[in-house]
C-alpha cells in the first residue's frame, strides 16, 4: 500500500501512542504534535572532527527515581496493564556523513537517567553506567535538549596511549533549538535540559561504568534515614530470585 | 560474548590520572548478608594475587574489605551503587537493553550478564572508580612471592594497600575517558 506524502504527513502529526520503549525517532521532516501527557527528549550526534567522520553510535536512557536513586524497571505486565510510561529509550544515529544530525524521541513525562552508550553499529548498548550517570526531567509538552555526543572508534591519543572509544558530551543549545525552525510549535516547546549528576542506579551486569560530567549540579547523596527507609520497604517486599516473581504486583507509577 | 565486554570494561582503565576525582567511599554499612567479616576477609583475598594487587594511598585491610564486598553486592545486583539494596526482583532491572532486546539477542545478554568472568571484572571497575588502583608487580616481586610464607605475603600485601608509592611495574586507575575527551592525535585526512 502506498500513502501519500499528505496522508502519511497526517498519520504523523497525529499524537504516537505511549510506548514503553521508544527506539524510533520522530522525523522532524514532518509536523509533530505530542499527547497531553507527552514530551520528548532531542538528542545529537555530533561529528566534529575527522576521527568522528562516519562513525554511528547509540545512547539509551531509562526511567529514573532520583528520590531513590534509582531506575524504575518495566512492570511485569506493563503493556498488559495498559501502563503508558516510557521506561526505556534507545536513539541510534543514522546518516553517518552528516556532521550533525537530531533525534526526537516522544516519551511520556517524567525522569530519565542516560543508562549507557555503544560506539559503532548495531544499537545494543551493552554497557551501564550505574555507578554516577547524568539525570534529567521531561516534563509534559516540552522538547527537552539533553546535549549532543560524539561517537570515537580507535582514535590515536595525543599521548600515544591506547586506541581511544568514548562517547564523550557537548552542550551545544542554541544550535539544537535552532534546528527546530521548521517547528515553530516544537521550538517554542524547547527547554535545555536541567541535566544533574550523582544519578546511581541498581547495576545490571553488562559492563558496569560511570559517566561522569564534572561541571554538573550532582543529585543530593541518599542521607541514612532515606536509605533505612528504602531497606525497610525492601524487607517486606518479595525476596530476589532467579525467575520471574509471578507475585509482584506491577507498579503503575503516576505520571506527575 | 564475555570476552569481548571484559575487553570494553578494559577500556575504562589506564594508567592516565582520572579527569574526576573519584568519590569517597559511602559511609553505609554493609547490608546485612551471610558473609562475616572473616569470610569476607577470606574472599577479598582472592584480589590480592601474586601478580597484582589493589592500592589506595592512605587505606587499611579493614577499607579495602568493606569497599570490595560492597562492590561485590553491586557487581551481583543485589545492592545499589548509591547505598540502598535492590527492592524487589524484575527481570527488566538484570537488563533493560536485553529486555528491549529480546530474542536471541536478549539471550546472549543474559547469558553474559550471568558469567563470572564479567562479574569479577566490574568488581573490578567498581572498585576503581572508588579510588582503588591495580598494581601489577614485577616478575622479581612474584618469583619472590612464591618462595615467602603465606603470613609474610599476606603482610606485605597488606602493608602495600594503603602505601603512597606502591611497588609494582604498573599502577592502573579509572578514567572518565568515556565521558570527556582525551587529547587526541591529528586525525587522518578524510577519505576522497
Amino acid at each position: 500500500m502506498r500513502l501519500s506524502p499528505f496522508i502519511l504527513a497526517a498519520l504523523l502529526a497525529t499524537p504516537a501512542a505511549a510506548q514503553l520503549s521508544v527506539t524510533k525517532p520522530t522525523p522532524l521532516e514532518l509536523p509533530v504534535t505530542m499527547a497531553p501527557h507527552q514530551g520528548a527528549l532531542l538528542v545529537a550526534f555530533r561529528r566534529p572532527d575527522g576521527w568522528s567522520a562516519g562513525k554511528s553510535g547509540t545512547i539509551a536512557f531509562a526511567r529514573y527515581d532520583p528520590a531513590r536513586h534509582d531506575m524504575i524497571a518495566r512492570p511485569k505486565d506493563a503493556k498488559k496493564n495498559g501502563d503508558t510510561n516510557t521506561y526505556w529509550i534507545q536513539a541510534s544515529s543514522k546518516d553517518r556523513k552528516a556532521a550533525l544530525e537530531y533525534r526526537l524521541m516522544l516519551v511520556s513525562a517524567g525522569d530519565y537517567v542516560l543508562y549507557g552508550a555503544a560506539p559503532g553499529p548495531g544499537g545494543m548498548v551493552m554497557n551501564s553506567f550505574c555507578y554516577n550517570s547524568v539525570t534529567l526531567r521531561v516534563n509534559a509538552g516540552e522538547v527537552v535538549y539533553f546535549g549532543d555526543v560524539t561517537t570515537y572508534i580507535a582514535a590515536k591519543r595525543a599521548d600515544g596511549g591506547p586506541f581511544y572509544f568514548g562517547m564523550p558530551w557537548s552542550w551545544h543549545p542554541d544550535e539544537a533549538k535552532a534546528a527546530l525552525a521548521s517547528q515553530p510549535a516544537l521550538q517554542a516547546a524547547f527547554k535545555p535540559g536541567e541535566l544533574k549528576g550523582g544519578a546511581s542506579y541498581s547495576c545490571s551486569g553488562q559492563m558496569m561504568t560511570a559517566y561522569d560530567l564534572p561541571d554538573l549540579p550532582r543529585l543530593p547523596p541518599l542521607t541514612p534515614e532515606e536509605k533505612a527507609k528504602i531497606a525497610a520497604e525492601a524487607l517486606v517486599a518479595p525476596p530476589r530470585q532467579a525467575g520471574p516473581n509471578t507475585a509482584q504486583t506491577p507498579i503503575l507509577v503516576p505520571v506527575r | 560474548m564475555p570476552a569481548l565486554l571484559v575487553a570494553l570494561l578494559l577500556q575504562a582503565a589506564d594508567p592516565a590520572p582520572p579527569a574526576v576525582a573519584p568519590p569517597a567511599t559511602t559511609d553505609t554499612p554493609v547490608p546485612a548478608s551471610a558473609d562475616s567479616p572473616e569470610e569476607i576477609a577470606k574472599d577479598s583475598a582472592r584480589d590480592l594475587k601474586d601478580s597484582r594487587y589493589y592500592n589506595k594511598p592512605g587505606a587499611t585491610r579493614a577499607d579495602y574489605d568493606k569497599d570490595w564486598q560492597e562492590c561485590r553486592l553491586i557487581a551481583r545486583g543485589s545492592r545499589t551503587p548509591g547505598g540502598s539494596p535492590v527492592v524487589v526482583y524484575n527481570p527488566a532491572i538484570i537488563s533493560p537493553a536485553a529486555a528491549a532486546a529480546g530474542g536471541l539477542l536478549g539471550g546472549l545478554i543474559a547469558g553474559a550478564i550471568a558469567d563470572g568472568e564479567t562479574r569479577r571484572a566490574n568488581r573490578r571497575s567498581c572498585l576503581m572508580y572508588r579510588g582503588w588502583r591495580v598494581v601489577e608487580v614485577t616478575d622479581a616481586q612474584e618469583k619472590l612471592f612464591l618462595t615467602m610464607p603465606d603470613p609474610e605475603r599476606e603482610a606485605w600485601f597488606n602493608r602495600m594497600l594503603g602505601a603512597e608509592n606502591p611497588d609494582g611495574k604498573s599502577v592502573t586507575r579509572w578514567n572518565n575517558d568515556f565521558a570527556v575527551t582525551p587529547a587526541l592525535a591529528a586525525a587522518p585526512p578524510p577519505k576522497p
